[in-house]
């Protein structure tokens, strides 16, 4: 119920976009970036925003927002609140801690994106964005997550999807990891965030993997593919491969709808099967591409190319004991009962691919060349 | 007070009475006749033309002098006048009286002149299609546009003369075979029972007519025939006052002030369109400041976040709250609206630059308001001009400000129990006996093809029955 009592005026809140969560000798660090900063520009009738960063330590969660509050001269709003950046210390010792105050809490909508952040400190990551985020319209730290997604190793994880994976049987969650390229000047004033920064950019690397509240490896960026391929979280893969005669040209080939259906034959043998279709983007091989035969090679290529991904990414979590597939869910909801050995299942993958247009070319150049002469 | 038969007794009962008013002219003209007008009423060529060329060739010497005169005058209208209450009625009129020696019974005769100014273009009901021409402040001359526009047997007129000092004739039309005669004797009866000492303009009567009171407006005040005429072949009852330009319609529903005139002369779907741009126009006038303090001040949830963080800089600096800000720059506006309607064209240009210039950029510069806000009031003050009766557009300021005030207390939650309290308002007027939001609820179908929507005309084939009883409008000769 709202009433007189929850009369806020939009100046008297700070409004709170992002949060990151670091490790600090056993105890919390919580940097919190707050959007609407006081402004130092005296003519504050335009759009551009002040973003600053406050942070508060304590032993829990909210020891830590009890200190960061203290600090600002404002009352803390958190309904809009962006992403939470979590670093990797945190999440292999003190994940629970965290996960549970903010599933909690009654303010915010449970639709923000968390990442991890792997080499360095989350509070460096939220200095690097605040300055992008003087131009609230534009949502840097939005953008930085979703637009990543064409990557293929990457992905974006809500809380709520998080929690729901986590909370399910027979089921484990991931999460992207943020990293940090460039040097970073530890600067102690947030006024000299104002120096150009060109040398420090924000990446997104492949995924994390959890295991029972806990952080238990990472995975490269080929395991990262196949992982999202089989969790239907991938959007395009873009293979590389050489020409079959000249081992110095390549050709490459976009695959865009990428569908994988997953399908239990008994409790230790699964067979999952992936369709997709995609397109030649470049090549600089010698190919006559209006040639069915020629395009059927290249699909099976492709083919085998996928299906090594797959494989490398099944690998990667038997080697790690967790099951982000989802294996053990599908198996409870079948059989009623979770006893399963996910380390010795028997996955049978068959892939198939279709090339439905080369762009708008018809054959290569040099092809289209040679008919000229 | 009965007039007596000698005409000298007659005349300084009359100069008594009236005591010696400059413009009172008596002229005897020999021993039997004389006759009397006031000069500012009278038309003088009238009474030269016709009362002098009748008089004198009468032949005095004979019987029957008062018969023969009656029957021989030149003017097209000739009463009896027996008592002097009458008498003076006739001669504020602007007729003659003539009195005849030997008769106690006095002719009055009409020599009006016409005071007023003719038929114009209507002023404040605009179109861009359409007849142009407007009532005036002529009796006559209104129920003479009236007439040739329904040329029909039934259009019945009746009049009264209402007030003690103005006796200002009221006229009330009516199609007899169209609109229901229970409501008819109703507005009959009210009209006969007013007991006032003189009406002055239609606004005088209203109050009269209407017995429960409500804030949205519920008789139609128009100046064009053309919608007068139509709102008559609906089955509503039209009353037209002496010296005023402005026409009652009774009932008037929430319908009616949404439509203009304009829409029967435009292609249908085109009307369409505009009538849901006025239905957008009237949620936008008295739901829109109400509902941004509502959610910048209670549940900031509700705005998107880039929204949100361009508010709050925009806020910041501005020493009021914004529930204040908003109530004192809607006052303003509606002080602009108040004075521009009594403002001479000569200072016109001048006090509209200040207005602006005020309220627009110094006031944002000066840091007492907020952009954003004067953005907000500015939209929904101009959007409440989209409707041209002024009585919907009070009473729409009225709304306006109930509902910001519940938003500015309560939140989200102020402002849906304000809508509701709003709609619940609505639904409950009634104006003798049909319920204010009809069509819409209760539904009727036929009316409901010319209400929200508007179909083309050749589909719209019967009269909505909830105000009339010979419902096929079209196509059928043997209407019955």
């Amino acid at each position: 119920m709202t009433g007189c009592y929850n009369y806020n005026e939009l100046n008297d809140i700070a409004i709170i976009s992002g949060l990151g969560i670091d490790m600090d000798n056993n105890n919390l660090k919580i940097s919190a970036l707050v959007a609407n900063g006081q402004s130092l520009n005296s003519n504050s009738k335009e759009g551009n925003a002040q973003p600053t960063l406050i942070t508060g330590t304590g032993k829990n969660f909210t020891e830590a927002i009890k200190d960061i509050e203290s600090k600002s001269a404002r009352e803390l709003y958190i309904g809009h609140l962006n992403i939470v950046i979590i670093n990797e210390k945190v999440a292999y010792e003190r994940l629970f801690d965290i996960i549970d105050p903010l599933f909690r809490d009654p303010e915010t909508l449970k639709k923000y994106y968390i990442i991890l952040s792997k080499g360095t400190t989350s509070e460096n990551i939220l200095k690097t964005l605040s300055p992008l985020e003087t131009l609230p319209a534009e949502n840097t730290s939005l953008n930085i997550v979703t637009s990543k997604k064409n990557l293929g190793y990457s992905n974006e994880v809500f809380l709520s999807t998080f929690i729901y994976k986590i909370l399910n049987k027979g089921l484990e969650p991931v999460l992207p990891t943020i990293i940090l390229e460039g040097n970073i000047e530890e600067a102690d004033n947030i006024d000299d965030l104002k120096a150009s920064k060109v040398d420090t950019t924000l990446k997104m690397d492949s995924l994390a993997l959890f295991k029972d509240y806990k952080l238990v490896g990472f995975a490269t960026h080929d395991e990262s593919k196949g992982i999202n391929i089989i969790n239907n979280e991938i959007n395009t893969l873009t293979i590389t491969n050489s020409c079959y005669k000249n081992k110095d040209k390549y050709i490459v080939t976009q695959i865009d709808d990428i569908e994988s259906k997953i399908k239990i034959i008994n409790k230790n043998k699964i067979e999952i099967t992936v369709k997709s279709s995609g397109s030649i983007n470049e090549t600089n091989c010698n190919l006559d591409l209006q040639n069915d035969d020629v395009i059927k090679k290249i699909n099976d290529t492709v083919k085998n190319n996928i299906k090594d991904i797959i494989y490398k990414g099944i690998n990667k979590g038997k080697e790690l004991d967790t099951d982000i597939f989802g294996f053990g869910n599908k198996i409870y909801k079948k059989y009623r009962k979770l006893d399963y050995d996910f380390k010795n299942l028997d996955i049978d993958v068959k892939t198939d691919v279709e090339l439905k247009t080369k762009g708008s070319l018809e054959t290569t150049l040099k092809e289209a060349n040679n008919e000229n002469k | 007070m009965k007039l007596s038969t000698n005409n000298k007794i007659n005349i300084k009962k009359l100069e008594h009475i009236n005591g010696k008013s400059p413009d009172l002219v008596i002229r005897t003209l020999n021993k039997k006749i004389s006759y009397a007008f006031f000069e500012s009423v009278s038309s003088d060529n009238k009474i030269s033309d016709f009362l002098n060329k009748a008089l004198i060739n009468i032949n005095f010497y004979f019987d029957n002098v008062y018969n023969r005169i009656k029957n021989n005058l030149y003017n097209s209208k000739v009463k009896e006048v027996t008592n002097f209450k009458d008498l003076y009625y006739y001669l504020e009129s602007g007729f003659t009286i003539i009195f005849i020696n030997g008769f106690s019974k006095a002719l009055a005769v009409e020599t009006r002149e016409t005071l007023d100014r003719g038929i114009t273009d209507v002023k404040s009901e605009m179109g861009i299609k359409g007849p142009r021409d407007s009532f005036t402040e002529n009796f006559n001359k209104n129920l003479g546009l009236i007439r040739k526009r329904i040329k029909d047997e039934n259009l019945k007129v009746c009049e009264y003369l209402i007030g003690r000092r103005s006796k200002t004739k009221v006229g009330l039309l009516y199609i007899e075979d169209i609109a229901f005669i229970d409501n008819v004797n109703k507005i009959k009866e009210k009209l006969s029972k007013i007991n006032i000492d003189a009406i002055l303009d239609t606004g005088y009567i209203r109050d009269f007519l209407i017995e429960k009171k409500s804030i949205f407006p519920t008789i139609i005040n128009s100046e064009r025939p053309d919608l007068v005429c139509a709102s008559l072949l609906e089955g509503k009852i039209a009353i037209i006052v002496e010296n005023t330009p402005y026409v009652l319609v009774i009932p008037g529903l929430l319908n009616n002030f949404i439509h203009s005139s304009e829409d029967s002369y435009q292609k249908a779907i085109h009307v369409t369109f505009t009538r849901f741009l006025r239905l957008i126009a009237l949620l936008i006038t008295i739901l829109v400041p109400a509902f941004y303090v509502a959610i910048t001040t209670f549940n900031q949830e509700v705005i998107p976040d880039t929204l949100l963080i361009s508010l709050a800089i925009q806020r910041s600096g501005v020493p009021f709250p914004t529930s204040f800000a908003v109530f004192i720059l809607m006052i303003t506006f509606e002080l602009l609206r108040e004075s521009d309607i009594r403002l001479p064209e000569k200072m016109g240009t001048s006090i509209s630059i200040v207005g602006a210039l005020v309220l627009g950029d110094a006031a944002v510069n000066a840091g007492i308001v907020s952009p954003i806000v004067v953005i907000v009031v500015a939209i929904s003050s101009i959007t409440s001009l989209l409707f041209t009766d002024t009585d919907l557009i009070n009473a729409l300021r009225f709304w306006k400000f109930f509902v910001l005030l519940f938003s500015a207390s309560m939140g989200l939650i102020g402002f849906v129990i304000a809508s509701l309290i709003l709609v619940t308002n609505l639904c409950s007027i009634e104006v003798i006996g049909v319920p204010y939001l009809t069509p819409f609820s209760p539904i009727n179908l036929d009316a409901l093809k010319d209400s929200l929507f508007m179909v083309s005309r050749n589909k719209m084939k019967k009269r909505a029955d909830y105000l009339a009883k010979n419902i096929i409008r079209i196509g059928d000769k043997n209407e019955k």
